[in-house]
């Protein structure tokens, strides 16, 4: 009994082994699977994730398509929605839109195996012109009390026509290949941009526009000073006229209350240039305008006045090669720029070499490039916008405002 | 009765118009403007030719005929200091030939007569320079050259001195200083605080002293040395004068960081509690330097300051966060937040697994989070100082790339742990360490490592 009871048993728990070997293997393969299901849906995604830098570099390819269109002068055409750029195995297209005045909105977007990414990127366009801000000096920039920096435009009008709440239009930039630093009560209604590396420093003074250090430095062009017929000295102590020809004088001296009138086009080369209290010099512009270079010294007494008829400064420059530190040529020491309380210039002076320093009301209406600037007391400064387009030499660059991935849209 | 007399009306006229001539001159510099272009006509010696002949040649000299000239100034020995001042005081270079043309004294010409009185015995050039402003104590010209000179061969000392020179604008109730006398006091002071040791302390002391307008022209010499001792000044300044708070916040972005994340850190807390009361162009100049001190933990702050009402402190924002983030977002608030909100999920959720992985005995592993670190702009104190462990890995490789990322993070938190890489025993690592440096604190730094602690405040 007992016996065929145990036979009984082990006949009953023979399989049991088997089914634990089947358990075992079914839940290995359930562990496998799902390790699989985990390795594959690990893959996608990595494939998603390649993709997606793929449709990301497509896109970079396309921006860079249409930057070098823009900067070629040519329409930007780097494929439509409908009929996308075939480029590295994936596709894009770039659309252009205007953002504003003189910005672009490029969007660009990439496809790789239907993984989509769009990017923008919003440049501005730039004239290639060296007159764009109000103020730029190589070395720094120094606005120490109660300076004024606006801009206005004189095709549109009067610098007064165009004022409101004390200030005329806000483009009056100022800008430096090193540190620019404003003093209590300037205002500039404008960017104030320092050199690369380089900061603004603003003390009880505004800036309305933006601080941002540039990424390049600014290049000084040197001064070429051209060889005329000289005409020895000219001291104006009766008003007098210059005819429209480039001349080469060694001094001219405009006496009190007396005007020369220059008329243009002409070039004029002038060693010395003294100005005395309340003297004249206007360009007749009508027919063209006037470049005076200046060799020395510039003396200009208070209340001496140069200007064009049409006051539009971009009918005169003036060069000054004074460089207030050395001169091998020159025997006369220091060469001076000094400006008295009360002139006004309209036009823009390029003095590359000249530590610029004016502690008066003087107030100029167009732009100044040296070497040095430093403002104090009551100085103005009216950038004439009008001068981005009137000494532009016809090519445009463009400059990055913005980068930024914006969500693709099927 | 009166033909007599006129001989003697006649001297006394000449030697009124001889003694007051000096004065008259100086009066023209009542303002302390540059001298006036005029002949020499005061005594010129044998020394005065020999000087006024190098300096002369320095209008005609390349750079390189510099220490030539230099040479030739210094070859005339020490009796010829009186001649070396009195030129340099005077602002003019006196003919030595008709054919010379007056000179007014450039600003090359001042640098190498003041090289010149540097290699003289300095005592010798102070009991001249003594000397000479005795004789003539109201010569306001004279004083700005005198300034320019003991900023060469003076001493800490002379500081405080340095500011009574300086000649004040006449009628002017702020008793402001000119524009030259700004200048020459500027120069003088940054000289100092290059050259003598002690004198970052005696200008705390000296600007405690002295008046409004002359502690703005201090400070303006303080930043234009680019110390990284600098900040601390400014930021005791800011603390402890009111009226000097915004100059000094003013310059912050001139002189750039301590290099010690402390006080760079202590500086941007009192920059947080300035907030709130300053008004909108005073605000703006603090957010200048925040941009440029923090490590990111302003990004919450200044996203939001991109929606303030002033266009200044909208641009200053936006400023301070490109310059923090590497990016260049727009002004628009909502991408700015979704990258903050990429760094602070990448901080706290993926961070903490980086940072095992340096304990990974895999190189490839470790140099994989180290690159990761290096990708990222918040925080960046805190990331430095976790790769700064990496800096004793056994393998070069890795030093090497810890230290890269630590330049890439630019926090100052890692200078310290920079400068004992200098030594490493891979030179290709010390070198490494060396051009962090100069990357981090945005200074050109000298190879000689004692001299290096010292600008880096660490000696």
């Amino acid at each position: 009994m007992l016996s065929a009871r145990k036979h009984l048993a082990s006949h009953s728990e023979r399989g049991s082994g088997l089914a634990m070997i089947i358990m075992s293997v079914a839940a290995m393969a359930a562990l496998a699977a799902a390790m699989v299901t985990v390795g594959m849906s690990s893959n996608r995604e990595q494939s998603a994730e390649l993709r997606k830098s793929q449709a990301s570099y497509l896109c970079q390819a396309g921006l860079s398509q249409a930057m070098y269109q823009l900067q070629s002068g040519v329409t930007v055409s780097a494929g439509t929605q409908q009929e996308p750029v075939t480029w590295g195995g994936g596709r894009f297209w770039v659309t252009a839109t205007p953002g504003g005045t003189d910005i672009t909105v490029l969007n660009a977007t990439g496809l790789d195996n239907n993984v989509g990414v769009s990017q923008q990127l919003v440049v501005r366009s730039v004239p290639t012109n060296m007159w764009t801000r109000a103020l730029f000096g190589k070395d720094s920039v120094s606005l120490d009390s109660s300076v004024m920096v606006d801009s206005y435009n004189s095709s549109l009008g009067t610098y007064a026509s165009q004022v409101s709440g004390g200030h005329a239009l806000s483009n009056g930039a100022v800008g430096s290949n090193g540190n620019i630093s404003a003093g209590s009560g300037t205002k500039v209604y404008g960017n104030a941009t320092p050199g690369p590396g380089h900061s603004v420093s603003l003390h009880e003074a505004t800036v309305s526009g933006s601080t941002a250090a540039a990424t390049s430095q600014v290049t000084f062009p040197p001064i070429n000073v051209p060889t005329y017929t000289s005409y020895g000295a000219l001291t104006v102590s009766t008003n007098k006229t210059i005819p429209a020809e480039n001349r080469t004088y060694t001094n001219i001296k405009v006496n009190e209350n007396k005007t020369l009138t220059i008329t243009g086009p002409a070039d004029i080369v002038i060693s010395n240039l003294t100005m005395v209290s309340n003297s004249y010099i206007v360009i007749n512009d009508t027919n063209g305008p006037v470049t005076l270079t200046i060799i020395d010294n510039v003396k200009l007494d208070s209340n001496s006045n140069i200007w064009p008829i049409s006051k539009d400064p971009s009918k005169l420059r003036i060069n000054m090669l004074s460089d207030n530190v050395a001169d091998p040529e020159v025997v006369v020491a220091l060469d001076t720029v000094s400006i008295s309380s009360n002139s006004t210039i309209y036009g823009v002076i390029y003095a590359p070499e000249a530590r610029i320093f004016l502690d008066s009301a003087f107030v100029l209406y167009g732009a100044i490039m040296a070497r040095n600037l430093s403002f104090d007391s009551n100085c103005k400064f009216h950038f004439d916008e009008h001068l981005l387009s009137a000494m532009a030499s016809g090519a445009t660059t463009y400059e990055t405002l913005a980068w930024l991935e914006v969500p693709y849209v099927h | 009765m009166t033909l007599p007399k006129l001989p003697l009306v006649r001297a006394a006229a000449f030697a009124a118009v001889l003694f007051a001539a000096p004065l008259l001159r100086a009066q023209d510099a009542d303002d302390a403007a540059p001298p006036r272009l005029a002949p020499w006509s005061w005594e010129t010696t044998p020394s005065h030719l020999r000087i006024a002949t190098a300096l002369r040649d320095v209008r005609r000299a390349s750079a390189a005929d510099g220490p030539l000239l230099l040479k030739r100034i210094v070859e005339s020995g020490r009796d010829a200091i009186p001649a070396q001042l009195d030129i340099l005081l005077r602002g003019r270079v006196p003919e030595t030939s008709p054919k010379d043309g007056p000179q007014v004294l450039s600003e090359a010409q001042r640098g190498l007569l003041l090289s010149a009185l540097a290699q003289m015995p300095s005592k010798a050039v102070r009991k001249a320079l003594e000397a000479r402003l005795a004789a003539t104590p109201d010569d306001r010209a004279a004083h700005l050259g005198a300034i320019y000179a003991l900023g060469t061969i003076g001493t800490v000392a002379d500081m405080q001195q340095l500011v009574e020179l300086a000649p004040r604008k006449l009628n002017d109730e702020k008793h402001s200083l000119p524009f030259a006398s700004r200048a020459a006091l500027r120069t003088a002071i940054a000289q100092l605080l290059q050259r003598e040791r002690g004198a970052w302390t005696a200008l705390s002391d000296t600007l405690r002293k002295v008046d409004l307008p002359s502690c703005e022209v201090l400070l303006d010499s303080v930043a234009s040395t680019r110390d990284p001792r600098a900040l601390g000044v400014l930021f005791d300044t800011a603390r402890s004068n009111g009226r000097l708070a915004w100059k000094a916040a003013s310059l912050v972005p001139a002189c750039g960081s301590s290099l010690n994340a402390e006080t760079d850190r202590a500086y941007l807390e009192w920059v947080r509690s300035e907030l709130p009361t300053a008004e909108p162009s005073y605000a703006r100049t603090l957010l200048m330097g925040v941009g440029l001190l923090d490590d990111g933990e302003w990004a919450p702050t200044l996203i939001e300051k991109l929606e303030d009402p002033d266009s200044g402190i909208r641009e200053e924002s936006l400023s301070a966060l490109r310059r923090i983030s590497g990016l260049q977002l727009p002004a628009d608030p909502a991408p700015w937040r979704g990258w903050y909100q990429s760094e602070e999920h990448w901080n706290k959720v993926e961070r903490p697994h980086l940072r095992d992985e340096f304990a990974c005995a895999e190189t490839p592993r470790v140099l994989s989070a180290l690159r990761a670190y290096a990708e990222h702009r918040t925080h960046r104190s805190e990331l430095a100082s976790e790769v700064v462990g990496l800096l004793e890995h056994g393998k070069p490789e890795v030093r090497g790339m810890a230290i890269n990322v630590l330049e890439r993070l630019g926090s100052p938190a890692a200078c310290g742990a920079l400068l004992g890489m200098l030594s490493d025993s891979d030179g290709a690592v010390g070198e490494a360490a060396w051009h962090a440096l100069n990357t981090i604190s945005g200074l050109e730094l000298p190879r000689d490592q004692d001299r290096l602690r010292e600008i880096l405040g660490r000696s």
